[in-house]
């Protein structure tokens, strides 16, 4: 549903974090002819668009795969939206009581069970004739999206105390590594469960993590109302900190791993999370602001969902062969033309105010 | 400073180390078990490679050397790469390409055939195995079916049929099953690990692989696997 116009103010809007946002979906943009044209470097598949900005196993996926920070994307996607989820969430709670916060929550969680419906469900019905319920229900992004939502929330209204909740997230990113260090579950190998071990949910379990620390993260801002600086400087960047450190510890025992998000991943997240949180904040301070992030950034969901279902549609429009024709053609239609479609929905929404929120 | 907090965090940092560095090892165990789990699905494939452009049937059994192998000459060679190519190394095969860092790199068989016993004909208990490891010593010709006392032949019948991807079918019509029966490939095994540290991988016509215990169930029991082996180069 829409808001044409906000009727009531629930709390202050921070540009610098929809600048954040913004740029969050700008890699989303990206990641995605990066990952059409990602080619095949063993056969001789051209490769097109920088691979930094792709996903590393699609160049090699061995063990350990390839990572990149834009593995980190969806676990870094999850923590924004616990951050904002935590100021939208409590400021609900607070002025229009618990009513409200229960059906903001119902509703975010619902929309995006919609969305991993047509994704799942429809989409799927109509390419192969065969609904994917595992990932509607918990394993796909949509529904990975939506869990990790409504853990965030009801983390929130359980352990309302910041520090504990990110003591909850660190104990479910243990967790996390210690079920995936055991061979008890089939993860994402190379050998493709041939000692047929059961399934379980590691990426769902990731992103609910993600969620719950991004909405410490959400509550160490807001910890001082007149200095905006002291969440970053008691918190938010020490813990980034340190999760930079235990990222670099944790890649050498466990490697990394996009699709099963394990801590390696989760942790690198979040310290590039929190990292780039300072550094929009920094931006703001000093006065840095890029228009066009703030447009992207105030319809985060909806650019993800439009890019998501409609970007794929669209480059299937442009073979590879004939983008391998001109670097420039490859630069215009594959590299700028999604971020420019993208971006002129999200600049025309954001003139008339029209912000598309769950 | 809260002394009893941070001893608790130690603690828990303590237990959580040394369950990861046990988790992680046991990972590794399993990675190895799977990795040869993986070659013997792999050398299957060879066989199932095979049988797509043969209308169905798999490889004969080796004829020359009355093996439990792929008949040589018919089954691509499969390779593993082995190592960067090098002055005193002759390789029995070499890749080029732009191979990572390398521009050409030595491949060696895939797997050593020995370790694996390929079964040719379609036996799902003991007595139809021992009959097929009979037939081939007894120097009967194996590139078709094969006749065998009854009971002891391709599902109790007296014959025993080659590997075929529609052998279900072909057993229906022949009136050897009475109806279509969905689980006779998952039943029926293809290779056959030589068995070592009392298991052995086996792969099925479904291409499911399995690792069973050894003495276990067929096809790795004791006098299967005897049978077997007194069939082997």
């Amino acid at each position: 549903m829409s808001d044409s116009q906000i009727k009531s103010v629930l709390h202050v809007r921070y540009d610098w974090l929809d600048q954040a946002r913004g740029f969050v979906v700008l890699l989303l943009i990206v990641s995605m002819p990066t990952s059409e044209y990602a080619g095949d470097l063993l056969t001789g598949d051209p490769v097109l668009g920088p691979p930094m900005l792709n996903h590393g196993y699609e160049y090699f996926d061995g063990d350990p795969a390839i990572t990149t920070f834009i593995d980190s994307g969806q676990a870094l996607f999850l923590m924004i939206m616990g951050f904002v989820g935590y100021t939208a969430f409590t400021s609900r709670l607070r002025k229009r009581g618990k009513g409200a916060a229960f059906w903001y929550c119902a509703r975010r969680v619902g929309v995006l069970y919609a969305l991993a419906s047509i994704d799942c469900i429809l989409l799927e019905l109509a390419s192969s004739g065969k609904p994917k319920w595992a990932d509607f229900f918990y394993n796909g992004t949509f529904a990975m999206i939506a869990l990790g939502t409504l853990c965030a929330f009801l983390s929130i209204v359980l352990i309302p105390n910041a520090d504990r909740r990110m003591a909850l997230s660190v104990g479910l990113i243990m967790l996390h590594s210690l079920l995936y260090a055991f061979p008890l579950f089939d993860h994402h190998t190379w050998y493709d469960n041939i000692l047929t071990l059961p399934k379980f949910p590691f990426g769902t379990l990731g992103m609910c993590a993600m969620s719950i620390a991004g909405s410490s993260f959400g509550q160490w801002h807001a910890m001082d109302p007149g200095d905006p600086r002291a969440g970053f400087r008691r918190r938010i960047v020490p813990v980034s900190t340190a999760a930079f450190v235990a990222a670099y510890c944790m890649d050498w025992v466990q490697p990394a791993q996009h699709h099963d998000s394990n801590a390696a991943m989760l942790l690198q997240a979040m310290y590039i999370g929190g990292f780039m949180l300072m550094i929009f904040f920094a931006f703001g301070e000093v006065g840095f602001h890029f228009p066009l992030l703030s447009s992207l950034g105030r319809n985060l969901l909806l650019m993800f969902a439009l890019g998501g279902i409609f970007i794929g549609i669209y480059l299937d429009c442009f073979p590879k062969e004939f983008l391998l024709q001109s670097p420039y053609l490859a630069l215009l239609l594959g590299g700028l033309a999604p971020i420019v479609m993208l971006s002129c929905i999200a600049v025309f929404l954001d003139r008339r105010g029209i912000m598309v929120r769950a | 400073m809260r002394w009893p907090y941070l001893l608790a965090g130690l603690g828990v940092a303590a237990v959580y180390l040394v369950l990861l560095h046990v988790g992680e090892d046991r990972q590794r165990e399993a990675e190895e078990h799977a990795r040869q789990g993986h070659l013997a699905a792999s050398y299957a494939q060879l066989g199932k490679a095979y049988a797509l452009y043969h209308e169905g049937q798999w490889p004969s059994l080796d004829t020359r050397g009355r093996h439990f192998a792929y008949d040589s000459g018919i089954v691509p060679q499969g390779y593993a790469i082995k190592q960067e190519l090098e002055k005193d190394h002759t390789p029995q095969a070499v890749l080029f390409g732009k191979l990572g860092r390398h521009a050409a790199l030595s491949l060696v068989p895939l797997v050593d055939f020995r370790n694996y016993f390929y079964l040719g004909y379609a036996v799902t208990t003991e007595e139809e195995g021992l009959a097929l490891a009979k037939a081939l010593r007894s120097g009967v010709a194996l590139d078709d079916r094969v006749e065998v006392a009854q009971g002891s032949g391709t599902s109790g019948s007296s014959t025993l049929y080659r590997l075929h991807d529609d052998i279900v079918k072909t057993l229906v019509l022949d009136g050897v099953l009475a109806r279509e029966d969905p689980s006779f490939p998952a039943r029926t095994p293809v290779l056959v690990e030589r068995p070592r540290d009392g298991f052995a991988w086996v792969v099925y016509l479904d291409m499911h692989v399995e690792r069973l215990s050894y003495p276990g169930p067929f096809p790795v029991t004791q006098s299967f696997v005897e049978a077997l082996e007194a069939g082997a180069p």
